[in-house]
């Protein structure tokens, strides 16, 4: 499966309050985070609206429009069972988008409740846990997701498990340094001598300098959440249709690529424009939160 | 140090039984045995008891994982379940294939990644975030295709179209020219994804050093924008550099599995994917124990340099 | 990588022969007769010892390995004369074949006679072979061999399809007592038969060479080596052949990559309604024990319709469970042509006016077929919500084989009409013990399939087997969908690929 990037963690200490309205005017007057929102907010849209649209629903069939390439009566062209891609692609996006949300959610609150733990606790707790840790990533994910969708079935919480199963060990470990090197800052160091307390001291000063990087390390897993899907998918192990996940579009698409390119290769245009914009979220965020990448 | 690595030794020695142990009740827990893989269409219930019985999966449970653990300790990695062949034999012939194309990758993915990443980190540094944008957009869209649509694409392009490559034929060490051109096409699939990633990384890295304060003494001092750059700056962003290459080399072992199967590569990932379809017990627990095993020592490796480099961060 | 070496080696002969061909033209034949025909093999092989063969690529080795008794002919199914040469029997009870004299086995074993067939039928009823078809010569009562010519073999009771438990297939293949015994525990990948090729090397992750065995008693093969390369995925497959890197392609079974082959001008070697796709109907569930809402499911799924849409090529319609080839097939069993409104009304007299839910076990290999796709949209129609249960492939033949499902498909591939019916109708082998996974159990039936197997007569056998056909299909405890259809294409110079009722072809008959 997609390799996480994570990008290296700024080690840098920034007071950010999230909460703060100053914080989000920062993060929307951002250019990348702007580009990212006219992308995503209109796919957003069209497909909340979709059965509002003057399109056939995405699991019509149509025996007398089939394989027929991109036209005004279907902007993206029908598949073998004359469905209309363009619906399908919309409902595809409902169901992908929640895999990436659910899978970067999951991962980030699991890696950042235990990472800032072993981190910060070191000793005992921090030996186990990385012993789990490793213990999960030296077992391959796709195994992982076949164990799973084998005893839970085909649907939508396997498949988040599955793909969040693998991501959360690398969660705990970022935070985990993010967590190591921040404690052994001079001011923590400060903080401590003045007999702060722990809770203080994890509340207060480690766990928001460790959010930049986790966000954006979320944004991207969302991102690859997605497209895990679609590489489980193609092994029979994914979200399984007739409610299409992107990632069954393009598989059931990839076989007719000579004949119908257009099955398969617009929904992939979808995934890689929603892909690429959580990829610009977590640039922007990144710029908004560490002051010296912005530049 | 001594003390570090014994512990950390330990530790390793626990991760690796921890994996045993999960991946042996995992296939067990999991429904289907390589009796009812093996069944298609006209095997009755009754016969394939019969079979199940001559090849003891009638045992209880704890008796099994014992004496897999018993065998495992003698290093007795045993015959696949069904076909009754050696798996570690198995293994050893699928093992070249693999790395080779995990070396093509990396090899490939340094060649290409490390001077854009530098280049965009040097543009971005000087203000000019054209090129930067650029070579990160294209690399996120190369990052972002899922391997098997471009590895069809791929496939039609360079087999068919062009006919550079071959689609099929036997792979073997004795004939590297055949090994090259058969493992070109996912080397370059397995690298679109890992370029980006590495050349993200190189850019971020060099651009934080960049902005130290020993590379414009450097630069004061009068060396060239080039010296600067890649005698200092790269040098000194190397080590997040090679820790992901390092990193990214367990994963990729992981990632060939969809490139194996388009590209019939009998790599590990083709044996782990078919060890999975015919629930060969033993197949699965011995792959994964080897891939935990060289994943661990990876992680190993990698956090030695981190101490070694970094003093800073405290085990 | 013994292979390369090898092949290394032939290479440089081939370019020696060349440059021999070149000086005196005599040796042209020479060389071409040293034919390769590169075979693409669509999975990992699993081995060849009939006792415990699998999955029909396997089984095709094998074919060509080994001989039986009988055989089938490629092209009309029929069962042929093979390694005995001729047969009687009065009373489907007692049974003598002769056999041929002078049959070679392959590496040298010697001639095969009256004992190596005694041998290899005991071999698989012997219990520490653990052969899953030792239930298919359980019917044996006595075996001998007067001469070393002659079998005997007298059963427990009339069969009348015996002929095809001793052919080319499973138990019906004969072995070598002393080559079993040296091959020890590898028997799977130590085959030695009588047939036209031998197992030459294996490499188990990518390659199966086999080589023309030149004592093949009808005269050796046209084609010197087979050369299998495993490509698993049909895509890849299709491009290797378009590539010219391989001559046949074993079973092609995606349509738009059918279209093509075709479009490209392969040749379309092909066998139609090799087997039927059922619906089982499990018969213990309290809604499908009613027949009335099993014949509304048949008649609200327009299936000619549905494969003319996606699978002219691969699929027919079926409306039986026994294909029209077979000898027994009777035309006067009832069909299910599509009929909504009866469908709507059978449900309404069910009680089932707003329809149910009908849970339909699939395996996960393929994702949501097309095919599942349509009939969802179909029986919506008239009120019927299918889901799918998808798993992957082991826990769908686990759960198919103990009958944990209310719906699931089957394929029946086989050349033997009557053990279609008895596996899949007759009380005794109701799941999880046998292939009854419908639980279907009707006197009436089970009576009239006994009767047949045991009736010499043929007229009044055929009428018998009519009868359990009408009962099956008036009863439906399988619903028959479509009829599957196998393709093999190949470069237009690849001649004699005749694929056989079990999608077999037999090399002895290819040439190039």
């Amino acid at each position: 499966m997609a390799l996480i990037s994570i990008p290296l963690p700024a080690h840098r200490s920034i007071q950010f309050n999230f909460s703060s309205l100053n914080g989000t005017i920062r993060l929307l007057s951002n250019r990348r985070v702007q580009l990212a929102l006219m992308i995503l907010v209109p796919i957003l849209l069209l497909t909340v609206f979709r059965p509002f649209l003057p399109i056939p629903g995405p699991l019509e069939t149509n025996l007398r429009a089939m394989t027929k390439p991109p036209s005004f009566v279907h902007l993206f062209g029908t598949d073998r069972m004359g469905r209309d891609i363009l619906s399908r692609t919309l409902a595809g996006v409902q169901i992908s988008m929640f895999v990436g949300f659910a899978v970067a959610l999951l991962s980030l609150t699991v890696g950042l409740v235990m990472g800032t733990l072993a981190g910060f606790f070191g000793g005992v707790i921090d030996r186990v846990m990385m012993t789990i840790t490793d213990i999960f990533l030296a077992f391959p994910s796709l195994l992982l997701a076949i164990g799973l969708v084998s005893v839970m079935g085909t649907g939508m919480l396997p498949v988040v498990l599955a793909i969040s199963l693998s991501d959360v060990p690398r969660f705990i470990r970022l935070q985990r340094s993010l967590v190591l090197s921040l404690r052994s800052r001079a001011y923590i160091d400060a903080a401590r001598t003045v007999k702060a307390s722990q809770m203080w001291l994890m509340t207060r000063h480690i766990v928001p300098n460790t959010l930049a990087p986790l966000l954006v390390a979320a944004s991207i897993a969302a991102a690859n959440a997605i497209l895990v899907e679609a590489g489980l998918s193609f092994l029979g192990l994914g979200i399984m249709p007739p409610a299409p996940s992107l990632g069954n579009l393009i598989r059931d698409g990839q076989t007719y690529l000579e004949q119908a390119w257009w099955i398969s290769t617009l929904p992939g245009a979808v995934i890689l424009l929603i892909a690429i914009s959580l990829h610009f979220l977590s640039d922007g965020i990144r710029q908004v939160l560490d002051p010296r990448s912005r530049k | 140090m001594l003390t570090y690595s014994f512990k950390r030794l330990v530790q390793l020695f626990v991760t690796v039984l921890g994996v045993v142990t999960l991946v042996f009740f995992t296939m067990r827990l999991i429904p289907g045995d390589p009796i009812s893989a093996m069944a298609g269409d006209n095997l009755s219930g009754a016969a394939l008891d019969q079979m199940r019985g001559q090849m003891g999966l009638n045992d209880p449970l704890p008796v099994q994982y014992l004496t897999y653990l018993g065998r495992l300790a003698v290093l007795d990695f045993g015959t696949t379940v069904t076909t009754k062949l050696p798996i570690v034999g198995l293994i050893l012939g699928a093992l070249p294939v693999t790395v080779s194309i995990a070396l093509g990758t990396i090899f490939l993915t340094v060649l290409i990644s490390i001077p854009l990443g530098t280049l965009a980190a040097y543009m971005a540094h000087k203000g000019n975030r054209m090129l930067d944008n650029i070579i990160t957009g294209v690399a996120m869209v190369l990052d972002l295709m899922p391997p098997f649509w471009t590895s069809l694409v791929c496939l039609l392009i360079f087999s068919l179209t062009l006919g550079w490559f071959p689609a099929s034929g036997t792979v073997s060490l004795d004939d590297p020219a055949m090994l090259l051109r058969r493992i070109a096409l996912p080397v370059l699939v397995l690298s679109m994804a890992q370029i980006a990633t590495l050349a993200r990384i190189t850019r971020t890295s060099v651009l934080e050093v960049l902005n130290e304060d020993y590379v414009r003494t450097a630069r004061s001092m009068g060396w060239s924008e080039l010296h600067v750059l890649f005698r200092h700056a790269l040098k000194n962003a190397a080590l997040p550099i090679v820790t992901v290459i390092g990193l990214s080399f367990g994963n990729l072992l992981n990632g060939t599995v969809i490139v194996e199967f388009i590209f019939t590569l009998p790599g590990i990932g083709n044996l782990l994917v078919g060890g999975m379809n015919s629930r060969d017990y033993q197949m699965v627990q011995t792959l994964i124990v080897f891939y935990a095993m060289i994943f661990v020592a990876i992680n190993f490796t990698t956090d030695l340099i981190y101490r070694v480099f970094d003093p800073r961060v405290q085990f | 990588m013994k292979f390369s070496s090898r092949s290394w080696l032939s290479a440089a002969f081939l370019a020696g022969a060349t440059l021999l061909a070149a000086v005196s033209p005599a040796r042209v034949s020479a060389a071409a007769e040293d034919k390769t025909l590169i075979v693409r093999f669509y999975d990992d092989p699993a081995g060849f010892d009939p006792s415990n063969i699998f999955r029909i690529e396997n089984e095709n080795i094998a074919f060509n390995i080994f001989s039986g008794l009988t055989t089938y002919d490629s092209k009309t199914g029929q069962i042929v004369p093979d390694l005995a040469t001729s047969w009687e029997t009065k009373d489907n009870v007692t049974w003598t074949f002769h056999l041929r004299k002078g049959v070679q086995w392959q590496k040298g074993y010697g001639e095969f006679t009256a004992a190596d067939v005694l041998y290899s039928y005991k071999r698989v009823l012997d219990p520490a072979t653990a052969s899953p078809y030792v239930s298919e010569l359980t019917g044996i009562d006595t075996m001998e061999a007067p001469d070393p010519y002659t079998v005997v073999i007298k059963l427990k009771a009339a069969n009348g399809g015996f002929l095809h438990t001793v052919a080319n297939y499973h138990q019906g293949q004969i072995v070598k007592k002393e080559a079993i015994e040296a091959a020890g525990g590898q028997v799977r990948w130590k085959p030695v038969g009588t047939g036209p090729y031998y197992l030459d090397s294996i490499d188990v992750n990518s390659r199966i060479v086999l080589k023309r065995h030149d004592g093949y008693y009808k005269g050796p093969a046209p084609i010197a080596t087979l050369d299998f390369h495993i490509i698993k995925d049909d895509a890849t497959a299709a491009i290797a052949l378009r590539n010219g890197e391989i001559d046949l392609l074993m079973r092609q079974s995606k349509e738009e990559q059918l279209q093509i082959l075709k479009d490209a001008g392969f040749k379309m070697n092909h066998v139609d309604n090799y087997a039927s796709s059922i619906k089982v109907m499990n018969l213990s569930d309290p809604i499908l024990k009613d027949v009335r809402v099993r014949r509304a499911i048949a008649y609200a799924i327009d299936y000619p319709a549905i494969t003319a849409a996606i699978a002219p090529t691969l699929q027919a319609p079926a409306y039986s469970m026994l294909m029209p080839w077979m000898d027994v097939f009777s035309k006067d069993a009832p069909e299910y042509k599509y009929d909504p409104e009866k469908a709507k009304k059978l449900l309404a007299e069910a009680g089932y006016p707003n329809g149910f839910t009908l849970k339909s076990l699939n395996t996960s290999a393929q994702g949501v077929t097309e095919q599942q796709q349509f009939e969802i949209d179909y029986l919506s129609q008239v009120g019927i919500k299918m889901e799918l249960e998808l798993v992957d492939t082991p826990t769908f033949n686990q759960r198919r084989n103990k009958g944990d499902f209310m719906t699931a498909t089957r394929l029946l591939p086989a050349v033997n009409p009557d053990m279609i019916l008895f596996s899949y109708l007759h009380p005794d082998n109701i799941a999880p013990k046998g292939l009854n996974g419908a639980r279907y159990n009707n006197p009436e039936l089970t009576s009239a399939i006994e009767a047949a197997r045991a009736e010499a007569d043929p007229e009044k056998r055929m009428g018998l087997y009519a009868k359990a056909q009408k009962i099956a299909m008036t009863d439906l405890p399988y619903i028959p969908a479509l009829a599957n259809n196998v393709y093999w294409p190949s470069k237009p110079n690849v001649t004699g690929v005749n694929i056989n009722y079990l999608a077999q072809v037999n090399f002895w008959e290819v040439d190039k």
